[in-house]
């Protein structure tokens, strides 16, 4: 299994991508090529006790490693999350009550929408980056759109007109390059991201740095990078961020809410915010590399099915249409 | 010709849930499902939380395959845990889902659940998509895998967002508790969470 993506990553590299070496020596890999597929259709995996076929196949599809990552630095990682949690308890979760009781939620709503808007030009290189044409072409029209019509981006008009937000940032523009490995890590403060991912949003802090110049919209569009990589990598409401600048602070703060329920509702918070911010992520990741006009110059499947986000029956045929196809159907 | 009009208004009203399609058993199961929700956070506050935890249960039961999310959320070492504890685990498992409905659906501010559409999928099961409206106007997407077990279709997973699967993140849980403790600190954790929330209050 392995052997046979690894040439499917190297002809990646070939095209002359930074990351991609990294991705070559690595032996993690989440493409899973149409050889493990036939093995692993052909029986059950991993001692699965006996069932009826039908639940057995469920099994056997239900990926194993769905929503985990490698996490090496799991003893670190938990300590610096319950120094994050003890930070957002006493402080974050009352500010971002308070936020959410003291101010209407339309301004809120507008304040959320300017900082979007700042993150769109980035959102737009990325893309491009990415050869995702249509992504590409619906940020830019968004941006314009919102800047104008939107009074510099306080209204959100574009949404209205069906050009919803783009994902877009370099830790996904490398994984779509061809770094697939990486390893799960908490930030203090930041939160939850990946060894890649923080690679990616600090090449994008960086080069935000001349547009500093441009005073506060520059900040925040900076502040904004590593709530990117906070909230990529985060739960579907968007983690914590209280670096940087109001505008990117504070678009985050509101969703704080859920945060509050999804450690209650946890055994081990741990473990299920990994496994949340992990399985987010790797739709977002999937997402771009099944759009992403770099696929067409491999022979590699866009998407992997072997994943519990995906229902169909592994069947080497039909993979490549199974795989924007199970993509589409959970959006 | 008021009759007439009368009458066309009230065949829209009649015919306006049907949206939600009815042909479909796994999307109407899911429908029922959300119907019982509903009228629950309405009375709320009445029921109380232990009031809820009763209303729900069955339908929870029914609705959800909840052994089989157990047995897969624990994965292969399943087959190490000996009968009883794999009892206590389901039941485990089953109170502590209920009791997170009960203590999280406790009042209604406008929400409406909506059954979006079906999706088939080519090993039988399907994919029912569903909308929470939040009282904000947002909505949040929930999709539900349903396997048809015997007669009745049951969910077998949630997917938050179309892409966060509850089965997944509870395996993760589960597979951290079991490598450290074993099968009786899984279950009395999962009894512990139950108690936690039921002793949540209102």
């Amino acid at each position: 299994m392995k052997k046979a993506t690894l040439g499917v990553r190297c002809r990646l590299a070939a095209i002359g991508l930074a990351g991609a070496l990294a991705g070559c020596a690595s032996g993690e890999s989440s493409l899973v090529s149409p050889l493990s597929f036939a093995s692993q259709a052909a029986g059950p995996r991993e001692g699965v006790p006996a069932a009826e076929p039908a639940r057995e196949n469920f099994l056997a599809l239900a990926n194993e490693n769905a929503g985990t990552t490698r996490d090496p630095s799991e003893a670190r990682n938990r300590v610096t999350l319950e120094f994050n949690q003890e930070l957002n308890r006493s402080i974050v979760y009352p500010a971002a009550k308070a936020y959410r009781e003291g101010v209407p939620e339309p301004v809120r709503d507008s304040v959320e929408s300017f900082a979007n808007n700042l993150g769109e030009p980035l959102v737009f290189a990325n893309d491009v980056l990415q050869l995702r044409t249509q992504a590409a072409a619906t940020t830019i029209a968004r941006f314009a759109m919102n800047s104008t019509f939107g009074l510099g981006g306080f209204i959100d008009v574009a949404s209205r007109e069906k050009l919803s937000r783009q994902t877009g940032d370099f830790g996904q523009t490398l994984y779509v390059w061809g770094v697939r490995d990486s390893e799960y890590l908490v930030l203090p403060i930041v939160g939850p991201t990946t060894t890649r991912d923080l690679i990616g949003s600090t090449v994008e802090f960086v080069a935000l740095l001349p547009v500093n110049l441009w005073g506060p919209a520059g900040i925040a569009a900076q502040a904004r990078e590593f709530g990117v990589a906070g909230s990529a990598a985060t739960t579907l409401t968007t983690g914590v961020n209280i670096t940087g600048s109001t505008a990117g602070a504070l678009s985050k703060v509101d969703k704080v809410g859920d945060l509050e329920t999804l450690e209650a509702s946890s055994l081990d918070f741990y473990v299920m915010l990994e496994s949340v911010v992990t399985q987010k992520r790797d739709a977002e990741l999937r997402e771009a590399l099944a759009q992403s006009g770099w696929s067409t110059f491999s022979n590699a499947r866009k998407t992997e099915a072997v994943s519990s986000n995906s229902f169909q029956k592994p069947a080497a045929g039909d993979a490549a249409n199974a795989g924007p196809a199970s993509g589409n159907a959970l959006q | 010709m008021l009759p007439v009009f009368a009458a066309a208004v009230l065949a829209l009203i009649v015919s306006a849930p049907a949206r939600s399609e009815s042909a479909d058993a796994a999307a109407s199961r899911v429908n029922g499902f959300y119907q019982v929700l509903l009228s629950t956070m309405q009375q709320g506050k009445q029921l109380g939380l232990k009031g809820r935890y009763e209303k729900l249960a069955p339908v929870l039961s029914k609705t959800y395959d909840l052994a089989s999310m157990a047995k897969t959320a624990v994965g292969p070492s399943w087959s190490e845990f000996t009968p009883e504890q794999q009892r206590d685990l389901v039941k485990a498992f089953t109170r502590m889902t209920i009791a997170t409905y009960a203590s999280r659906f406790d009042d209604f501010s406008g929400e409406q659940l909506d059954v979006v559409q079906t999706v088939d999928q080519p090993n039988g099961d399907k994919i029912v998509k569903t909308q929470i409206i939040q009282s904000n106007g947002k909505p949040v997407a929930l999709n539900y895998l349903m396997h048809k077990s015997g007669a009745e279709w049951k969910i077998m997973d949630v997917y938050l967002d179309g892409a966060i699967s509850e089965l997944a993140t509870r395996r993760s849980e589960f597979g951290a508790i079991l490598k450290s403790g074993g099968p009786d600190a899984l279950i009395s954790s999962l009894t512990r969470q139950a108690d936690k929330l039921l002793a949540g209050g209102t």
